[in-house]
């Protein structure tokens, strides 16, 4: 058998074993080890599995994965997510549909703060939603509205999916970041947008909310400084050059435990919680990583990823067609598998092709990221919407069926920034 | 079994207090810097040796609670017993290759003699917090396999 062969065996086996429930990270482990073994030989095999861990681990640019993880949860118990909610509902509140858009527009400066989006999802789902039932709103809408923005933290930075992607490419995570702020901005305009066109079609959907004064308004906006305040010292210390985007993260979550000791919302439990909850999932997360390393290693020894991309490039069709299938490939992997792993599972192969198509790098990352904000919220498996569903304690169906207008703005989002990438590219490649 | 259990609960607290120590460690290193101009020597690699100690520990405590990522989409269809059984298998094919890689890392573990390049901290503690790590991680397979197969033996 030829080394891509046994590639392409190896990856049949790796599907067989997700589907058979094994834990992602260690099947990707297993596959690697075998196949790595199988081409190379078995002492080479030993090799990198005697490597490979400690490598990874002890690898400086990935400290920012704990941190990111840490600073989310932290903030989620300091309740700023609630206060910015207060503060967006008291703006635009009153308008019709104002409860679904200020869910929007608290989500997308969580967002600015946030790496990960559950903690804004839990955050909407205990403020942002009590107030659309109160005000009548469809519950479809409320909970549609509440886990599509909530998903707003992976494409505008600091965001887990960008350094991912740039971890696993060895793209500037920090040219990854700011590729993101104008398509966030873009997205959450879509977002509203789509509320608005609800509202138009059925007005019962979404009624007025309460009238607020403006000094209401403008005395809701003290609570929501310490937003403000972080998001500052997070991306201006990253475009400015104090601290690279791996220590923004610790940064981040120091300013978090900051700013929550001084509002006087920081127990020592609540500081454990965080604690206990990010070393758990840095140590998924990174179960998740050394599996995939392991298996990199076995793919390039394969060359099946070489083999793919040059059969697929001389493929008599335009880039274009091919691109539209990977975005058609990462729906569906969306729809079927946990999303993130997806793609950390199938970077290696999708990215040597993107290359040769002649797609610039960083502008993929926000693509994978947009495709990455479906397969969060699309049916069966949502991983965002089980979060949701579990929050509000509503039935799962629900929530997938409040997304589907959503998922069409995120559609026209990708549709825009395949035809205007300047919209991705523009702010980084004005980093000094 | 109970023994494991307590085991990894301890070495997830472990790694809950290096994650503080390491948040800590890149602030200071940061703010030296910024202020003074003067940044910790050493504080990229002391960060790397702390992730060490912030991973392995806890992967077996992760395992335990059910943390790491699976598909369940199909498995969850399954009958109770159909997916003990199924689980059993996939959880042994685990412990296979994370005893395989344990195995390894003990014998890469034994012949480390490197050190860091700045501080000169020798690499070798921290490869064997690795490999206890990852030895109650195949520990707290064996539990969970114990644990799916005397459910699958159940009627």
């Amino acid at each position: 058998m030829s080394p891509e062969v046994i590639g392409l065996v190896g990856l049949v086996v790796l599907v067989a074993l997700l589907f058979a429930g094994m834990w992602i990270g260690a099947a990707m482990a297993l596959v690697g080890f075998l196949g790595y073994a199988y081409i190379m030989g078995i002492q080479p095999a030993f090799g990198v599995v005697a490597q490979i861990p400690f490598k990874t681990v002890a690898y400086y640019p990935l400290t920012v994965v704990p941190m990111f993880v840490l600073m989310g949860c932290l903030l989620f118990y300091s309740g700023v997510g609630a206060d910015l909610y207060e503060s967006a509902y008291k703006w635009i509140g009153q308008l019709r549909g104002g409860l679904a858009m200020a869910t929007v527009v608290s989500c997308a400066f969580f967002a600015a703060i946030t790496g990960i989006s559950a903690p804004a999802i839990v955050t909407m789902a205990k403020s942002a939603l009590p107030q659309m039932r109160k005000y009548n709103y469809n519950d479809r809408l409320a909970l549609g509205s509440i886990v599509c923005s909530g998903t707003l933290a992976f494409l505008i930075p600091p965001s887990m999916s960008f350094i991912l992607y740039g971890i696993l490419t060895e793209q500037s995570i920090g040219a990854l970041f700011m590729a993101g702020v104008l398509p966030g901005i873009l997205l959450s305009a879509l977002f509203i947008i789509t509320i608005v066109v609800i509202t138009i079609f059925n007005p019962q959907a979404a009624p007025a909310g309460p009238k607020t004064s403006l000094r209401e308004k403008i005395g809701s906006l003290k609570d929501t400084w310490p937003v403000v305040a972080l998001f500052i010292l997070i991306l201006g210390g990253i475009y400015g050059g104090i601290f690279t985007p791996t220590e923004a993260g610790a940064i981040g979550a120091f300013g978090a435990v900051v700013f929550t000791a001084v509002k006087r919302r920081l127990t020592i439990k609540k500081l454990m919680d965080s604690l206990l909850e990010t070393a758990q999932t840095s140590a998924m997360i990174f179960l998740l990583i050394t599996g995939a390393y392991i298996l990199m290693k076995f793919l390039a020894v394969s060359k099946l990823p070489l083999l793919l991309s040059k059969v697929v490039s001389q493929l008599p069709v335009p880039p274009g067609v091919i691109l539209a299938a990977i975005i058609a490939l990462y729906i569906l992997l969306g729809m079927f598998l946990d999303i993130m792993s997806a793609t950390i599972l199938t970077i290696p192969v999708i990215y040597p092709l993107i290359l040769i198509l002649g797609y610039d790098p960083i502008w993929f990352g926000v693509l994978i990221t947009l495709l990455i904000q479906m397969g969060l919220v699309t049916p069966p498996v949502g991983l965002d919407a089980f979060i949701l569903a579990g929050a509000a304690k509503v039935p799962l169906a629900d929530v997938f069926r409040g997304v589907i207008p959503f998922l069409v703005a995120v559609l026209v989002c990708i549709v825009i920034i395949i035809f205007f990438p300047q919209i991705v590219l523009f702010i980084p490649k004005t980093m000094p | 079994m109970k023994i494991i259990y307590s085991l990894s609960r301890l070495m997830g607290y472990l790694s809950t207090g290096v994650l503080s120590v390491l948040m800590i460690l890149i602030v200071a290193d940061v703010l030296a810097r910024f202020l003074f101009n003067a940044p910790i020597p050493g504080a990229p690699e002391l960060s790397e040796l702390l992730m060490v100690i912030l991973v392995f520990p806890a992967l077996a405590w992760c395992a335990l609670e059910g943390k790491h990522v699976r598909v369940e989409l199909f498995v969850s269809r399954f009958s109770r017993r159909a997916r003990a059984v199924l689980d059993s298998l996939t959880l042994l094919a685990a412990l296979g290759t994370y005893v395989v890689i344990c195995w390894r890392t003990v014998l890469e573990s034994l012949g480390v003699v490197t050190r860091t390049s700045l501080l000169r901290v020798p690499h070798a503690p921290f490869y064997w917090v690795m490999t206890a790590g990852l030895a109650v991680f195949c520990l707290s397979i064996a539990v969970l396999v114990v644990k799916n197969v005397g459910e699958a033996a159940k009627k």
